[in-house]
């Protein structure tokens, strides 16, 4: 279902010249005047933020993840008694990245996220059952997206780490779409599909967060007889698009999200390739504008076959060092920073990670030499932002294993091997 | 408890700019009846400041709990850096450990837009005390809806976190209620659970009603002898004479302390950490 065909099929330069612009324009304003951080580029780049907008896009520089721990002060201030929620991040430094929204951003987040759910078919009568391990308050969010369309039943599970017991009451629901990550999906599908060779409702999977394996896919499309459309989004900039029931890419709505590549590559006349960057034109209290959140896509501009003019995109890589636990993003140089900064020294280190007994486990590569604080590590790893959550409940397992100091050097290892299963 | 008071109206003097304004110097506290002319701060106090001035540290703020949404009077958001998360996790342990309900007993929770943010960080906290818990959201289900989703769920425990399909014969042991008043002497509010269930009669349901405040979190649980039951290294309370109106200071929160907090109820303070509450405002 479209839900607005007036943005989402229009024709793409009206969009621009109507839509767009204006919006950028009101954006670039108002950053400039509450944001420190957006000053300083703009008078760095020399741009005026009242000059053509596609201009200022062009000038202003790329904003990684470190620039956005600059807007977080600004932010809480500028929502003042508007605040509503904050999400948060694990970081890169070990210092999670905050969140702040307002009820505006709220209300806007909703009506883009209404037009992503419209796209998966989704219908009043359907049975939705979010499926997942700890804080539900995004399904919170997406369970009053679909109640905005007319959905009335939707039921979060909390799933623990005895997953056949826990999905057991699951059939009991009869969901016709389940919604989750990949990863807890392939930790669980043995049990789902046990429970699932009776007769059952479930003809949709939604899934967002991560990546899910082709193979797995194929796999689960093949034997649980289920349509799989991905949900794509950030924290730092929600809900960005989804699917439609062509299956030729993700939907994104640029009237809301304005992708631009990173030294992009020319594919063919409609499509192009390279690492995307977002600008925000919808977030109220901390938007982004040209933010690299990691992924490397290639987008089609050309109109779907549903009817839809907004360009698609499929993500094709990633370019930090990083992987996914339950949805959760864990990067490398949070590792190396939580193990090296207390010992105050430079070193190396791998993270293995493997599935044994149906659980992920991460194993710490380190050199030989620092074996006698091996406690002293644990603890600190112990206590990663949502490491520890994990570990407590006995969702992931962790291990340190001492390697001499050779198998560092010498030669160029990879920084993460990722041999779990479905990945 | 004179040394905790006193720490906190220091630190709340010391580090946020809201208690500074209010108490112009900074007070001497050498003894309780010190502490109790301290003037009492409200929630417009709160609403009348720019929200850095609420807080002792921007840079802390970890956790935003969304008010209660439909509030007509000043919503506002419990702000948190990480301890005060962690403390607020092991108040809810202590109030569970009132129940004596077993680690592992499932749970499932009813919400509604208007409560669903704080419905859902009850059930974030459950599944951090290994409780099973599944969330279900109401919207326009008729009670045998909800009772048959419910029923699917087989739980030992329900947590009504609704304003409405409240009183009905759940065949279930133990319900949990929120702001849902229960004192006997008093009329009950529409639409809640009768007092049969207050304790556990023919049905055998025994009836918990936890007691929160949007911008502060779960602060007491009120057992079926009507008594609150609130963990004293967490809270002190006392009530406004003039008013019999709860009083409240958080004796553990870092980024945002409430010294002498005049809440919207009205309450009698019990011997040990005890309390009746004899009229609920709004929340």
């Amino acid at each position: 279902m479209i839900l607005d065909t007036g943005f989402e099929c229009a024709d793409q330069q009206k969009l621009l010249d109507e839509v767009i612009k204006p919006k950028l324009s009101s954006l670039f304003i108002r950053v400039y005047d509450h944001f420190s951080y957006y000053r300083w580029r703009f008078d760095e780049a020399g741009v005026d933020p009242c000059m053509d907008p596609i201009d200022i896009l062009e000038k202003l520089p790329f904003m990684t993840k470190h620039d956005y721990g600059m807007l977080e002060r600004d932010a809480f201030i500028c929502a003042n008694k508007h605040l509503y929620h904050a999400e948060t991040t694990s970081g890169s430094t070990g210092r999670p990245k905050r969140r702040f929204q307002s009820m505006t951003d709220e209300i806007n987040e909703l009506r883009l996220a209404m037009r992503v759910f419209a796209g998966f078919d989704v219908s009043k009568d359907d049975v939705i059952v979010f499926m997942d391990v700890g804080n539900p308050s995004i399904y919170i969010w997406f369970a009053k997206a679909l109640e905005n369309l007319g959905v009335k039943n939707t039921i979060y599970y909390g799933i623990q780490s005895d997953f056949d017991r826990s999905l057991n009451k699951l059939i009991n629901l009869n969901p016709t779409i389940l919604f989750t990550v990949p990863s807890l999906l392939s930790r669980s599908y043995e049990a789902l599909l046990r429970m699932y060779k009776k007769e059952t409702s479930l003809r949709k999977i939604i899934y967002f967060g991560e990546k899910l394996d082709d193979k797995f896919g194929k796999q689960i499309q093949e034997e649980l007889g289920v349509e799989i459309f991905s949900h794509y989004g950030g924290t730092e900039t929600s809900t960005l698009g989804g699917e439609c029931s062509a299956h030729d890419g993700i939907h994104i709505y640029n009237d809301y999200n304005m992708p631009t590549l990173l030294e992009p590559k020319i594919i063919n006349e409609t499509t192009q390739e390279g690492e995307v960057a977002w600008t925000t034109m919808q977030i109220d209290v901390q938007p982004v504008i040209k933010y690299r959140i990691g992924d490397v896509v290639r987008i089609n501009y050309e109109k779907c076959k549903c009817g839809r003019t907004s360009p698609r995109l499929k993500v094709i890589g990633r370019t930090d060092e990083g992987f996914s636990l339950y949805g959760e993003k864990f990067y490398y140089d949070t590792f190396m920073n939580t193990v090296y900064s207390n010992l105050n020294e430079a070193g190396f280190l791998q993270i293995v990670l493997s599935t044994v007994r149906n659980r992920d486990k991460l194993t710490i590569l380190l050199p030989d030499k620092l074996k006698s604080k091996e406690n002293d590590i644990l603890d600190s790893l112990y206590h990663i932002n949502e490491l520890e959550f994990y570990l407590e409940e006995k969702f992931i397992s962790l291990e340190i294993s001492f390697v001499p100091n050779s198998y560092f050097t010498g030669r160029k290892i990879p920084s993460i091997i990722d041999q779990r299963l479905y990945q | 408890m004179l040394d905790e008071l006193k720490t906190i109206t220091d630190y709340a003097y010391d580090n946020v700019p809201l208690y500074r304004k209010l108490y112009q110097k900074k007070p001497e506290i050498k003894s309780l009846s010190d502490f109790k002319n301290l003037p009492y701060v409200r929630i417009s106090d709160f609403m009348t400041c720019s929200i850095e001035d609420v807080i002792s540290d921007v840079d802390d703020v970890a956790v935003i709990l969304p008010p209660v949404e439909n509030k007509t009077i000043f919503p506002f958001p419990r702000l948190e850096n990480a301890s005060d998360r962690d403390r607020r996790y092991e108040i809810f342990y202590y109030l569970m450990e009132q129940t004596g309900i077993k680690e592992g007993s499932s749970f499932v929770v009813l919400t509604d837009s208007s409560h669903s943010y704080f419905c859902g960080e009850i059930v974030n906290n459950l599944l951090f005390y290994k409780y099973p818990t599944s969330m279900i959201f109401v919207r326009d289900h008729s009670i045998d809806e909800i009772e048959d989703w419910v029923n699917r769920l087989t739980p030992d425990c329900l947590l009504i976190g609704v304003d409405s399909i409240i009183d009905n014969n759940w065949e279930i042991p133990y319900i949990f209620t929120v702001n849902q008043f229960t004192h006997p002497r008093i009329p009950l509010k529409k639409g809640v659970l009768p007092d049969s269930t207050l304790e556990r009669g023919s049905r055998g349901v025994l009836h918990f009603d936890i007691y929160a405040i949007s911008e502060i979190g779960w602060i007491a649980i009120g057992t079926s002898d009507g008594n609150y039951i609130y963990p004293e290294d967490y809270f002190y309370l006392e009530t406004d004479p003039a008013d019999d109106i709860l009083v409240l200071t958080t004796l553990a929160n870092d980024l945002q302390p409430f010294i002498r907090y005049k809440t919207s109820d009205k309450a009698k303070i019990l011997d040990g950490n005890c309390f009746q509450i004899t009229y609920i405002g709004e929340h």
